[in-house]
């Protein structure tokens, strides 16, 4: 069944097959839990939200269409789960600024003066993803690094096409700033 | 999902993406994706496992969803080889269930015609041991030329009984029956001896 593409397996769950729908969640557990984890910053969080993302997929796929992609599909569900656990948690964020003596201290320790030159470039925009605003934080990472296209972007995010570009475009600026801001702020 | 189209940047040409913009976007491409933990996929499955619809439920969305069927010809060759035989097969079992009421196909047959004279009756058909006393199928004509009723009827060599049933309620023993036996219940019934060189008609 792993070779079957994402269409053939849910008609074989839908048609019953509930083992079906292991080959998804083997197929797709990887970005789901890095969505979840650059969107809350916790490992254990991340853990929980994938879960349930699944399983409200699960419960969900009767109402996808056949005709769809399947994994935009899975990742809005994800998306919005994502959103609602920010919304109602009660833990604050942490701020990039706050963290600064301590990426200070890392990028010193590897003897450079440019964050971005280095391996901690990583290390900075993971940073720097966890406090740009959710929304922006989405955009980005949708565009750059799960590489949807922005026609997918505008659905996924419910926004017409010019205003997932905007979305990303301004995402983009602010982590200059935050990022050039930091570089100042050294 | 890898080598789509990714814009570097949207919005005023003036705007270009500089150096460290082009490094962030190359950043947040190469973001290191984490492994998930391994309980991911057991904790889901068993999740969904307590989910399973009842098998009614399970039959109603396997007939709702819609199904491809495939159809290579040289596969079917020898299904249809096989379908082909037993429909042959069917109808020659059916043909052979059939002889009977076909009687010229049989060689051993012969035509025997039935007439009954100054009978008055709406209808008249012929019972006997040749059709289990069973009049269905059996029923007379009138022929107005003969101004008799007239059937003729199939049959092998040997001895057989018989009556006419006229009006489908009152048995009659054929007058002209050149041989009549007792039934044992105070009736007499028809004897007809048919032999090679016997006569046709009676």
């Amino acid at each position: 069944m792993d070779h079957w593409d994402d269409q053939q397996v849910i008609a074989a769950i839908l048609g019953g097959d509930v083992d079906a729908y292991g080959t998804l969640v083997r197929r797709y557990q990887k970005p789901i839990f890095n969505l979840m984890y650059r969107m809350t910053g916790s490992h254990a969080d991340a853990l929980d939200l994938s879960q349930e993302t699944f399983i409200k997929a699960y419960d969900k796929l009767r109402l996808f269409k056949t005709d769809r992609k399947f994994f935009p599909w899975l990742y809005t569900i994800g998306l919005n789960h994502a959103r609602n656990f920010i919304r109602h948690s009660k833990s604050n964020p942490v701020s990039f600024s706050e963290n600064l003596e301590e990426d200070a201290r890392f990028s010193m320790a590897h003897g450079t003066e440019d964050p971005l030159s280095t391996q901690i470039e990583a290390h900075y925009l993971e940073k720097a993803l966890q406090t740009l605003p959710t929304e922006y934080r989405e955009a980005v990472l949708l565009h750059y690094h799960e590489e949807f296209s922005m026609e997918e972007i505008a659905e996924m995010l419910q926004l017409s096409v010019s205003g997932a570009k905007m979305r990303v475009h301004r995402g983009l600026g602010k982590l200059r700033e935050m990022i050039l801001g930091k570089n100042d702020e050294r | 999902m890898k080598d789509r189209h990714i814009e570097p940047f949207i919005g005023d040409p003036a705007d270009k993406p500089d150096e460290l913009d082009l490094r962030i976007i190359r950043g947040l491409k190469q973001l290191p994706d984490h492994e998930p933990p391994s309980t991911l996929f057991p904790s889901v499955m068993l999740a969904i496992q307590t989910r399973r619809p009842s098998w009614i439920k399970r039959v109603t969305l396997w007939a709702q969803v819609p199904r491809s069927i495939t159809f290579t010809p040289v596969r079917w060759v020898p299904a249809f080889a096989a379908f082909l035989v037993v429909i042959i097969l069917a109808v020659a079992f059916l043909s052979d269930q059939r002889a009977p009421e076909n009687p010229v196909s049989q060689q051993n047959l012969y035509p025997i015609v039935f007439n009954l004279t100054g009978a008055e009756a709406r209808s008249v058909s012929i019972i006997g041991t040749f059709n289990q006393w069973n009049p269905k199928g059996y029923e007379m004509q009138w022929d107005r030329e003969k101004k008799a009723w007239s059937l003729v009827i199939w049959l092998p060599k040997g001895r057989h009984e018989y009556n006419f049933l006229i009006d489908g309620n009152r048995v009659l023993p054929d007058p002209e029956a050149l041989m009549k036996q007792d039934d044992g219940f105070g009736h007499q019934n028809s004897v007809l001896n048919l032999r090679e060189e016997n006569g046709q008609t009676i």
